[in-house]
């Protein structure tokens, strides 16, 4: 194969999700079978590269200095998701159930993975806790030992003794699922964060 | 539960072969090296796909084949009749309870439960405690789904504090672990602790039947460390945090725990006779099954492998008196047994099965 069509497929391969045979097919796809839409998708990738970067306040992808939730004055600013992933964000925003904004970590702590507290967005995170106006951090990371090593860390070393409230979204059962079906962990989950019915 | 049938497919030495197991005593004879052991190994895949035999799953795909299949028939107390097959090898695992996807591990392990003897379980006194640990987190985790998520929790915390001792990690990264990984600590051994008093109760009475004798066979607990409080756990593995550095990996909690085991001599490893050994290895392993029955409200298979060869002419005997009768068993070895009558035969050649 020519020396630029296997560049190509190195950089394919690369992406996350992608194997050599993916990679091949996409490669091909562009190469020769839908050429004339080529041009379209680079100029999409270099429109996103110059414009695209992260929002200043909460780490969530941005065309300006702020994003889109950072912007709209009718969100709640007092009260704050905190997520591990833009894709989390978006998820939620789908789900139209939260009202207030949001604060993005990409990932969590993991030293295996060699992230600490250095690689998280936690200097803004730290601004916000300083500057006020914050009265609760809903904490929406995953529910493995990192996800809660991580509620722990910004608990105690981030909030401190500022007067914020930090909860954690719940885990239980899936809606519309059925009791049966749950496997016993997520169950006992769903049972101890139980509420009042009304 | 019961087996009633299995199929298997390019498995071990095995092309392949169907074998009818739909009656309470199924004997498999043959000389040495013809798959009597193989067919026991892919029967005790079902509990947890787990092998008695090797922790290394790609070496049971047959030589020159792509991969494995195995379809186990079994008639279950809670799910009935049921079927389940499994695919393994180089186009990746695959497994389906009534044709049903499994996903999750932990949706699956200990539905059906079963228990093997081998002479593998020699390596339970004489092995190190890890070999024991194995032994007590196998069980526990077929019996208690929340028991292997607490153990996988608890493992992945300890890596991930492993790897804070080796990089100079600040104060509140420990903190943030240290404090997530105590009740996981707390739960296994909470857990541990219960199962191992549960299986001394039964352990006497089975090591008793077994020897005819009352030789005192006992099974404890040995934890690393007592723990009766996840803040006591989380500030002993904060003061240690230096002295595990040093050391390179945390030195202290229930990934060092170990089982005690021994009869009426003192420490089984140091005193007792070979046979009181491989009496007790026997009577833990009939032990294992009586909890999962006791428990899970599910009488586990019995499968035991060319294990009776090992015993004297006394123990012997007292080997099937010591078994539950309720308990359905399939046993293999070189020759039959005295009363083969009361057994369903086959002969095993080659990696071939038949009637004899």
């Amino acid at each position: 194969m020519t020396p630029a069509y296997e560049k190509l497929l190195l950089q394919l391969k690369a992406l996350p999700g992608l194997g050599y045979r993916s990679a091949e097919r996409i490669a091909m796809h562009l190469l020769v079978e839908r050429r004339d839409g080529l041009t379209d998708l680079i100029e999409s990738l270099e429109a996103a590269k110059a414009a695209v970067g992260r929002c200043a306040n909460c780490g969530n992808i941005a065309e300006s200095e702020l994003c889109g939730v950072c912007q709209d004055e009718r969100r709640d600013g007092s009260k704050v998701c905190v997520v591990e992933h833009v894709p989390d964000l978006i998820a939620i925003e789908r789900s139209s159930a939260w009202k207030g904004r949001y604060h993005v970590l990409h990932g969590k702590l993991s030293p295996i993975h060699g992230v600490g507290p250095e690689q998280l967005n936690f200097t803004s995170l730290q601004r916000r806790i300083q500057t006020g106006g914050v009265s609760e951090f809903v904490l929406a990371l995953s529910n493995d030992i990192e996800g809660q090593a991580t509620c722990h860390y910004i608990q105690e070393e981030l909030v401190g003794s500022h007067p914020i409230e930090v909860t954690r979204i719940g885990f239980g059962l899936p809606s519309g699922g059925g009791v049966t079906f749950a496997d016993s962990v997520t169950l006992r989950s769903a049972l101890e964060s139980r509420r009042a019915y009304h | 539960m019961r087996f009633l049938n299995l199929r298997l497919q390019n498995f071990r030495n095995i092309e392949f072969a169907e074998l009818g197991l739909d009656v309470p005593r199924t004997f498999l004879v043959g000389a040495n090296g013809q798959g009597k052991s193989n067919l026991l190994e892919a029967l005790g895949l079902v509990t947890a796909l787990r092998s008695f035999r090797t922790q290394n799953l790609s070496v049971l795909t047959k030589k020159d084949a792509g991969g494995y299949a195995l379809v186990h028939q079994v008639d279950h107390e809670v799910f009935g009749a049921t079927e389940v097959e499994m695919h393994g090898g180089r186009n990746g695992r695959k497994l389906l309870v009534d044709d049903e996807a499994i996903t999750r591990l932990g949706d699956f392990i200990g539905r059906f439960p079963v228990v093997t003897l081998s002479s593998a379980d020699f390596q339970l006194l004489r092995g190190s405690p890890a070999e024991r640990r194995r032994f007590l987190d196998l069980t526990l985790s077929t019996i208690d789904p929340e028991y292997f998520d607490a153990l996988r929790r608890y493992h992945r915390g300890i890596a991930e504090r492993n790897r804070l001792l080796k990089s100079r990690s600040s104060t509140a990264e420990f903190d943030a672990f240290e404090i997530e990984i105590a009740p996981h600590a707390v739960f296994l051994y909470r857990k541990r602790k219960e199962a191992v008093a549960h299986l001394q109760m039964v352990l006497r009475e089975i090591y008793c039947g077994l020897a005819d004798a009352d030789e005192g066979p006992e099974v404890t607990f040995r934890p690393n460390v007592d723990l009766a409080e996840a803040s006591d756990f989380a500030a002993m593995l904060a003061a240690s945090r230096k002295r595990d550095e040093i050391m390179g990996a945390t030195q202290k909690g229930p990934h060092r725990d170990d089982l005690g085991l021994a009869v009426q001599v003192g420490g089984a490893k140091e005193y007792a006779s070979d046979g009181q050994q491989r009496g007790l290895c026997v009577a833990l392993r009939i032990a294992q099954a009586a909890l999962f029955r006791d428990v899970l409200k599910i009488a586990p298979v019995l499968l035991v492998d060319d294990v009776l060869g090992e015993l004297d002419p006394h123990r012997k005997a007292g080997f099937w008196q010591a078994c539950p009768p309720d308990l359905q068993m399939i046993a293999t070895g070189t020759e039959l047994p005295e009363n083969a009558s009361d057994w369903s035969v086959w002969r095993v050649s080659n990696g071939r099965v038949g009637r004899p």
